[in-house]
């Protein structure tokens, strides 16, 4: 059950642009898997962190359902942001909605060794 | 009067097709070809697959305006690491509850196990597309026939993907020991495992304290599709028997065992889709029948 909260904070983290906190949570040779991006080192994966926080103005998570496994931890997130004015300009409306299941991976001591996450 | 006599034949007839036609072979082979498709791993309880499939059923179910309950559970395993070592795994994982209310106390349980076995040592998914991919997508077309259906049911039905049945009924002995609903008040739990395989003119079905209303039934509305259901005893090795242990009647639907049984070649090519749908709508006119 703790890997359930410490998911939850990293998530609340990213929402939140904490990029400190994250960098702490982060395993040195962290995965990150999304629909479009495969990266792994704790560098690169805060870059990507970084390249999301830099394409919204705000967001907000709601966690409809969790599950575990040992260190694995599964998501399931209603996303809500608003994106800055130049991925907006062509949306009538000022917040999006993305549905996301996270897969993240703890190593033994604590810190996040995976994230995977899908659209769905 | 001849004419209105036959415009009213007609309309009997549209009606009695429009009970069928909910169900299709293309909404059938798109929701198990997902269902069995590599993306969701084998569909292993703790695995991010079967969180996946868990994830899937719900959206659907909801969509189909039930009402949509969780119902969370844990089991630990453990295996030798050492000569005195142990590692023990908790896993959490859940039964997917779709529920359509009706009028009287009375309710109907139509369920499938969602999960299967995982991947092989080589990385190779356990697809399960008979077992139980099949049965799961029976499940999700009854609820989508009855969900957008106008005329709801006078009793409640009950739709539920249970996890974990190929760890030993899991899911199925938790909702059991924590019903939604009395299960006195169950009148009929059917449960759909392995129904993608139909051959020949015979489907078997598993059947436990039946009513001899309910096999006179089911004897009846056979006649109108291309199998004879054959009742024999109910057996222990799928969910309805938690169900049957508790007194509840159940009717447990399957096309038989094959080559590709807890194989990773159990694929949805292998699927005889028209069979499935037989066997889908026989599950719906005989749900309609009961809780009518």
């Amino acid at each position: 059950m703790i890997w359930v909260n410490a998911a939850k904070q990293y998530l609340a983290a990213v929402v939140c642009k904490d990029t400190g906190s994250i960098e702490h949570m982060l395993d040195d040779k962290v995965e990150l898997r999304d629909w479009h991006t495969r990266v792994v080192g704790k560098d690169k994966v805060l870059l990507s962190n970084r390249r999301f926080a830099d394409g919204i103005k705000t967001a907000s998570l709601k966690i409809n359902n969790t599950a575990y496994k040992d260190k694995y931890v599964c998501l399931e997130c209603e996303l809500t942001y608003e994106p800055v004015f130049e991925l907006n300009m062509f949306r009538d409306q000022k917040y999006m909605v993305m549905n996301i299941v996270y897969i993240i991976e703890f190593n033994e001591w604590g810190k996040i060794k995976s994230i995977r996450s899908y659209k769905s | 009067m001849v004419k209105f006599v036959t415009l009213l034949l007609l309309v009997f007839a549209l009606d009695d097709c429009r009970s069928g036609e909910d169900i299709t072979v293309e909404e059938s082979r798109k929701t198990l070809s997902y269902l069995a498709s590599d993306d969701l791993e084998g569909r292993k309880p703790g695995n991010p697959g079967n969180f996946l499939t868990v994830s899937f059923i719900r959206k659907e179910f909801e969509s189909y305006g039930l009402e949509t309950h969780l119902q969370k559970f844990t089991y630990t395993f453990r295996w030798r690491v050492g000569l005195f070592r142990w590692r023990t795994i908790e896993v959490e994982t859940m039964n997917v509850i779709g529920i359509l209310r009706g009028t009287s106390d009375k309710h109907v349980v139509i369920g499938a196990h969602m999960d299967h076995l995982g991947l092989d040592g080589d990385g190779n998914a356990y697809n399960g597309a008979d077992d139980n991919a099949s049965g799961t997508t029976a499940v999700l077309e009854l609820a989508e026939a009855f969900g957008k259906s106008d005329t709801k049911p006078k009793d409640t039905i009950i739709f539920i993907a249970f996890n974990a049945e190929e760890l030993g009924l899991l899911g199925s002995k938790h909702y059991v020991n924590n019903p939604l609903l009395p299960l006195d008040d169950c009148k009929l739990m059917i449960n759909l495992d392995m129904v993608g395989r139909l051959r020949g003119t015979t489907v078997t079905a598993q059947g436990g304290n039946l009513s001899r209303s309910v096999t006179q039934l089911v004897d009846k509305l056979d006649d109108d599709y291309p199998f004879d259901v054959n009742i024999t005893a109910a057996g222990n090795r799928s969910d309805h028997a938690p169900f049957n242990w508790n007194g509840v009647p159940v009717l447990f639907f399957h096309t038989g065992t094959h080559p590709q049984y807890h194989r990773t070649t159990d694929d949805s090519d292998l699927i005889n889709y028209e069979g499935l749908v037989q066997i889908s709508k026989f599950t719906l006119d005989l749900t309609r029948k009961i809780v009518q």
